[in-house]
């Protein structure tokens, strides 16, 4: 099994970047969130490190684990309507602890008073209309206005929510609700595969470091189906969706810039992720990997010597950066050789963290045959 | 001189003013922000809970919570605001920036007693990050730590901010649970989802109004007091302007005698009006920029008065931003320029359209200018009629108000000469009794009446400005004096200490209010409960009160028949006049205010004089106040004493009990909250003190160079003296003589019209702006004053000419022509 | 021996003309006798009026000394100078020089005034003062009703109401055409013989100072006595 420990630390990395980026290069952001201030100083506080392996438990392990600095919940995936029509979509939940350990609590003591943060992310393509949207919401854990749980599972971070069924192992289907002012989505998520349990064994170290690692596992194909709202119109939708689950405290090393993550799922029903971390000097560490899953839900990791990553074709953002949207990639194990490009060029996230993310096709290099869906997420760019 | 000196009293009395109305504005914005809409609960505040539903039940986004109060740390009142640091979208500050080192930030969140606060504030309480400050809050002492420093694109709006986290601000203020408002930002869709909502909760308290509405309830809150800072600013550009005319009058006066040479030698009309048009642009450049600059430094001090009175008054302002506002800049050149122009071209048309020899004679000019002083006395009688026709015109605005006072004060000017000359005539009479010195005195007067007589109606303006506010401050400091004796009915007030704009205080502790119901000596003891409630007015204080003992304490203006029994039986409500006058409220109307039970109506019963406040204040019987609202609390005992019971015993036994209460509590005697009162009405009137005293340096600026004016038109005169024998000293005498006996008529003349400027002062900027009627009383103290201060201005004044005259080389002057 | 009633000793008074001094009274010596009229001749500028002045301790000299019946005018202080010049000095000017807001009475009144003579003195001693200037009826008059010439009756009047030792006159005639002026100047010797006073008069009309006693010239700072004919 390959560590993706990287990919768990896509936002809160990112963050620090844009922090320590304004904080030497001028001109000075003109509008600076204090949120921002706040979430990019909790860097130095001893939360709890991922040093061993164990069996991840569910549903309680769908729930969050505080006691580590960092959390996610990511659902990518692409759906249809009855007519052919596709989107694409992301909903991401972040836990951010702000502190380790639990603070003291004083008498008369404010219910906004908290430890944890959240953030939510929403993203919409409508490849027909060529058109990306996506919101943002930060909240902090009070008032009951965020937060996760077990039993049922549920992350909610005010009217944002993932909530699963009572009394199950793992809770399917879980209803995903999500709306904001431009569009929404209330699908039904529900596996029918295992969970796969990414790096080693759920284990996922990030650099050889020891305690350099986190807890990492995913949902590689979840059968969606649902409403979707964009603008005016209303679809009624069915696809795959994509759930990466995370936590840790660790961060990117000093060497790494950024990552480039794919998650695939083919239409015969096997499934591919890969992370590749990019060094300051543009090249692949030894630390990106992958796997590979099968119909039946088999495994088998990828390291980076498996694989090759070729940007074919770049887009350029309002900032400046510049993402490549059309790659090669080549698995010669696996006889694979696919063109993966992204089926809107403009899905940058220009969120509190700015990524990109986005829908893509995967298309055979030679035969020019649609063999899937999948997502892409590009960071340090 | 004289130009510098009116400009810079535009200036400073109107920068002073717009940096406060500023103040207002920017205060405002910072609380409210770019919402559109705000939920208010009254002064219970709204519960937490509700923002959460907005937020999760509804969605609702651009939601702001906050809760603020005022605290005081190190002398300075400041406003503690509480807001959600954490939301990210809704909680954007503009062009916000962080100068400190962020590491200190987390504590922002995650420890109690923290806060954050601008450069500018963190300068004015000379605190560093990492320091703490002593912030008391309703007499609660709190350490704060100061973790984080931050500029903004608008320093002016965040100075006077304590920034707290809400978690913190909650702890601090006491304020579990709570929120002040709700700001949100609402589309139409939003808007009407949220409507429906709200008919859904039973939350008769809460209240969604547009921010609009809020802020003009607070604008309109202090209207009164700009309406009374910008008659103050229109009185300055008044008399800058005289003094501008004064000024410039002189100056070409100087050059009368060249003017006249010019014309024997052929200059042309139009090329010598020219010419003075401008000298005279030229020197009002010199003078306004000069009078910008000093105008500048006068109104920083202004602000600061200002500031002191609109916090005494409305304890809601946390900017204190001088802010140079290039309008009143402009303004102030504008008038300076102007006034100086169009005072110049009076003298200059003189000079131009009299015969060329003529310019030369002074004694022509004087001739024509008799000839037309009846037709100026008639026009200016006129004027004042007009003026005060006007005044008395029901519902006078402040514009028409100072309108009818210009139309005042021109008239006066135009009658003061003949007046003047009048009044000497009469003297001259006496000539046989009279030494030929007198004579030369008063003779001196009548031969320059175009000059000293400019100067007396000058000088009778300043004085009849200082006479008018005098009366007024006087009037009202005497009808508020005796309005608190007899308000103040009771012995003893026992009271929670604090005072607040939003909140309301707590009660006394119930087992306090029994121990001294036990103590011996106490007559009775009448409660009340103050608070705040939500009206269809707005936020309007309530005092809710038993009558164990005959309330004195309410001084009726009018009332329906039966008043107190009707009141007693708990029939209705009394208003205090101000809330009647604005908000135009008769006996019998019905006013609607919240009751934790939603919205009643209650009727008035009766109007009451009150001058605590022009926001208006409304009594209630304790019986039906408790009907209404769940609420036992005290705020305040009035406490009469047996009359065998010594007061200072009585007071020291309270105060005994009292300490024994952690909570902080007021004992004082009526007469010690009399003391107080107008210890703060006094500084109220400070800034009017001020503009009186500058009234009188224009005053002063005006007769000195009426005098040089005069004197140097004199020279000859004084060298004949002296060559006939008239010693310096008698020269001196003659002069300081005069000029106090032109101060003296001018503080004659200067009572009537005083008199007529407080009647409108008081008619329009009391009566109409705060609501407030006055016993007008003529305090003849403020008479014999403005008579000793026009007279000593006046011989002050005349000092340096005389000393310049009697000091004179004689020989050139006999030999001019 | 009777002293001189004017006496003038080393007198020298220098004026700042543009860059340099000149000198309009060159160590100077003059006397005086009770009585005596003096007129003082002398080109326009040249310093006929200054000596009047210092002789009034209107001006003072830069050296030299005035005595008047023996006191020495240099040697008071500004106030008992003023106080001498208003008990023994008449001052009658080219340009009248009445006080505009007094009438012509009470111009005359004015020395009595400030030498502190009783009002019913005042009034006796201006009616006849008026008579003899035959101006009875224009007493109450303000000067700028009057004529030149009575104007500077008036003048007259007043410059020997209180009866000075010494009357000193610039130019009396100088504002005024020939038949008055000599009118004026009639009247000025009556009244000064009338009043045994002392005139000094400047002119720069031969023809007026040919009445006077003595004639004097001033040229380049000097006086000097001169009986001979002038070509003016």
């Amino acid at each position: 099994m390959i560590d993706k420990f990287k990919h768990c630390q896509r936002p809160i990395v990112t963050l620090l970047l844009i922090l320590a980026s304004t904080a030497c290069s001028p001109p000075p952001p003109v509008s600076h969130l204090l949120v921002s201030d706040i979430l990019g100083n909790n860097a130095n506080q001893e939360f709890r490190q991922v040093l061993e392996k164990r069996a991840l438990v569910f549903p309680k392990d769908h729930g969050p684990h505080p006691e580590y600095k960092n959390e996610w919940w990511y659902l990518t995936g692409n759906v249809h309507d009855e007519n052919g029509r596709q989107f694409g979509y992301q909903v991401t939940f972040f836990r951010i602890a702000l502190t380790a350990g639990t603070a003291n609590p004083i008498a008369h003591q404010s219910a906004w008073r908290t430890q944890q943060v959240w953030m939510a992310h929403f993203a919409i393509t409508d490849i027909k209309k060529q058109h990306h949207v996506h919101g943002q919401r930060i909240v902090r854990q009070a008032l009951n206005l965020a937060g996760a749980s077990t039993e049922p599972v549920k992350i909610w971070l005010e009217n944002w929510q993932l909530i699963g069924q009572k009394d199950s192992q793992h809770g399917f289907p879980w209803q995903l609700s999500v709306q904001d002012e431009q569009m929404s989505v209330n699908f039904s998520l529900a596996s029918h595969k295992p969970v796969v349990l990414q790096g080693d064994e759920g284990l996922s170290q990030k650099s050889p470091a020891f305690g350099n690692a986190s807890y990492y596992y995913s949902l590689s194909r979840l059968q969606t189906q649902g409403r979707l709202n964009i603008g005016e119109h209303s679809y009624q939708v069915t696809g795959t969706s994509w759930l990466d689950r995370e936590w840790g405290s660790s961060q990117l090393s000093d060497n790494q810039v950024g990552w480039d993550w794919f998650s695939i799922q083919l239409h015969d029903h096997q499934e591919l992720m890969y992370y590749q971390l990019r060094t300051k000097d543009g090249q692949a560490h030894p630390s990106s990997q992958g796997k590979w899953i099968n119909q039946t839900g088999m495994t088998q990791s990828i390291r980076p010597s498996d694989i090759q990553l070729t940007p074919l074709a770049w887009w350029t953002a309002e900032d400046g950066k510049k993402f490549p949207i059309k790659w090669r990639l080549k698995y010669p194990s696996n006889n694979s050789d696919w063109v993966i490009e992204a089926q809107v060029a403009d899905q940058y996230m220009t969120t509190l963290v700015r990524y990109w993310e986005g829908t893509v096709t995967i298309v055979d290099a030679h035969t020019g045959q649609t063999l899937g869906v999948g997502y892409l997420e590009m960071t340090g760019y | 001189m004289g130009i510098m000196l009116g400009v810079s009293i535009i200036v400073a009395v109107d920068l002073a003013n717009s940096s406060a109305q500023r103040a207002f504005t920017l205060s405002l914005n910072t609380l409210t922000g770019h919402a559109n809409h705000q939920l208010t609960a009254g002064p219970q505040g709204i519960n937490e809970s509700l923002y959460a539903q907005l937020r999760l039940e509804l969605g609702l986004q651009n939601t702001r919570a906050s809760v603020s109060d005022q605290v005081s740390v190190a002398g300075h009142t400041l406003t503690l605001l509480g807001i959600d640091a954490i939301t990210g979208n809704s909680q954007r500050l503009q062009g916000f920036q962080m100068t400190t080192d962020n590491s200190s930030l987390l504590d922002f969140i995650l420890s109690p007693n923290t806060a954050i606060l601008s450069e500018r504030t963190a300068r004015m309480l000379k605190v560093m990050p990492g320091q703490s400050l002593t912030l008391n809050h309703r007499s609660k002492l709190h350490q704060i730590k100061v973790v984080g420093i931050f500029t903004s694109d608008n320093p002016a709006a965040s100075v006077g901010l304590i920034f707290c986290d809400m978690a913190s601000a909650q702890e601090i203020l006491g304020r579990l649970g709570q929120l002040d408002h709700i700001n949100l930002t609402l589309t139409p869709g939003q808007l009407a989802v949220l409507k429906t909502w709200l008919t859904k909760q039973d939350h008769p308290q809460l209240k969604l109004i547009t921010s609009q509405q809020k802020n003009d309830a607070i604008k309109k809150m202090s209207k009164a007091f700009h309406t009374n800072l910008t008659a103050m600013s229109l009185l300055a550009v008044l008399v800058g302007a005289l003094l501008i005319y004064n000024c410039m009058t002189f100056s070409v006066l100087q050059r009368r005698r060249t003017l006249g040479i010019l014309r024997n030698l052929g200059v042309s009309k139009t090329e010598i009006f020219s010419l003075i048009l401008f000298e005279a642009l030229c020197l009002g450049v010199l003078g306004t920029l000069g009078g910008l600059l000093l105008g500048l430094l006068m109104g920083q001090g202004l602000l600061r008065l200002v500031l002191q009175t609109v916090n005494d008054l409305y304890f809601i302002l946390h900017v204190s931003e001088y802010f140079i506002s290039s309008w009143s800049l402009l303004k102030g050149a504008a008038v300076g320029l102007l006034v100086t122009v169009m005072a110049a071209s009076i003298p200059a048309w003189e000079a131009t359209h009299t015969q060329p020899i003529g310019v030369m004679q002074r004694a022509l000019l004087e001739k024509s200018i008799n000839s037309n002083l009846p037709k100026l006395f008639l026009m200016g009688l006129a004027l004042i009629g007009l003026g005060l026709l006007l005044a008395k015109y029901p519902d006078v605005t402040l514009w028409q108000g100072f309108f009818s006072l210009s139309l005042l004060v021109l008239g006066f000017t135009l009658c003061v000469p003949q007046t003047v000359l009048w009044i000497l005539s009469r003297l001259l009479l006496l000539t046989p009794y009279l030494t030929n010195m007198a004579r030369l005195i008063l003779r001196g007067i009548t031969a320059g009446i175009s000059r000293t007589g400019l100067a007396m109606a000058a000088l009778a303006l300043a004085i009849a400005v200082t006479i008018g506010v005098g009366i007024m401050v006087e009037s009202f400091r005497v009808t508020v004096a005796s309005w608190l004796d007899q308000t103040l009915s009771g012995d003893i007030y026992v009271s929670t200490a604090g005072r607040s704009s939003r909140r309301n205080n707590p009660g006394l502790p119930s087992s306090l209010v029994a121990d001294i119901q036990q103590l011996p000596g106490i007559a009775a003891i009448n409660t009340s409960r103050m608070l705040k409630v939500e009206t269809q007015f707005g936020l309007i204080r309530l005092m809710a009160i038993t009558s164990a003992h005959e309330p004195k304490g309410f001084n009726i203006k009018h009332s329906v028949t039966d008043f107190r029994r009707k009141f007693k039986q708990g029939k209705g409500i009394l208003i205090s006049e101000p809330m009647a006058y604005h908000q135009k409220i008769q006996l019998n109307d019905s006013i609607k205010i919240q009751t934790p039970s939603g919205e009643k109506p209650f009727i008035v019963l009766g109007i009451f004089y009150d001058y605590t406040s022009s926001q208006g204040l409304m009594a209630m019987h304790r019986n039906l106040y408790e009907q209404n609202w769940p609420d036992t609390q005290i705020s305040v005992l009035s406490i009469y004493r047996q009359h065998d019971t010594e007061q200072a015993t009585l007071l020291k036994a309270i105060r005994e009990l009292a300490s024994h209460h952690p909570m902080a509590i007021v004992v004082r005697s009526s007469k010690e909250i009399r003391q107080a009162s107008l210890i703060i009405f006094d500084r109220t009137f400070t800034i009017t003190q001020v503009l009186r005293l500058l009234a009188i340096a224009v005053a002063f600026m005006g007769i000195l160079s009426a005098l040089m004016a005069l004197q140097m038109e004199r020279k000859k005169e004084f060298a004949t003296l002296r060559a006939i024998g008239m010693t310096q000293g008698e020269l001196r005498f003659m002069i300081i003589a005069q000029s106090m006996l032109m101060g003296l008529l001018a503080g004659l003349m200067a009572i009537p019209l005083g008199m007529l400027m407080s009647n409108i002062l008081i008619e329009v900027i009391n009566v109409r702006s705060f609501g407030w009627s006055m016993q007008q009383i003529y305090p003849f103290s403020v008479m014999w004053q403005a008579l000793l201060i026009s007279t000593s201005a006046a011989g002050l004044a005349g000092i340096y000419p005389a000393i310049k005259s009697a000091n004179a080389v004689i020989a050139p002057a006999l030999r001019e022509e | 021996m009777q002293h001189p009633l004017l006496q003038i000793h080393q007198l020298t008074r220098h004026f700042k003309m543009g860059d340099r001094f000149v000198a309009v009274l060159n160590n100077s010596h003059l006397h005086v006798q009770k009585g005596e009229t003096i007129a003082l001749l002398g080109r326009s500028g040249c310093g006929k009026s200054t000596l009047l002045n210092l002789l009034a301790g209107i001006d003072l000299p830069d050296s030299g000394h005035v005595f008047i019946n023996n006191e020495n005018l240099g040697q008071m202080n500004e106030k008992t100078r003023t106080q001498f010049r208003r008990r023994h000095i008449g001052f009658v000017h080219q340009f009248f020089n009445l006080i505009p807001t007094l009438t012509a009475a009470e111009n005359i009144a004015l020395p009595l005034e400030l030498n502190q003579q009783s009002n019913s003195e005042i009034k006796i001693r201006v009616k006849k003062m008026l008579k003899e200037i035959q101006l009875e009826e224009r007493a109450d008059d303000y000067p700028e009703q009057l004529s030149g010439g009575e104007q500077q009756r008036i003048a007259l009047a007043r410059a020997l109401i209180h009866q000075p030792m010494l009357v000193l006159a610039d130019e009396p005639t100088g504002n005024l055409d020939a038949q008055t002026g000599k009118q004026i100047l009639n009247l000025l010797h009556t009244l000064v013989k009338q009043m045994n006073c002392t005139l000094v008069m400047v002119t720069h009309s031969l023809a007026v100072a040919r009445n006077a006693n003595r004639i004097l010239t001033l040229d380049s700072g000097k006086i000097s006595e001169q009986p001979g004919d002038f070509a003016w």
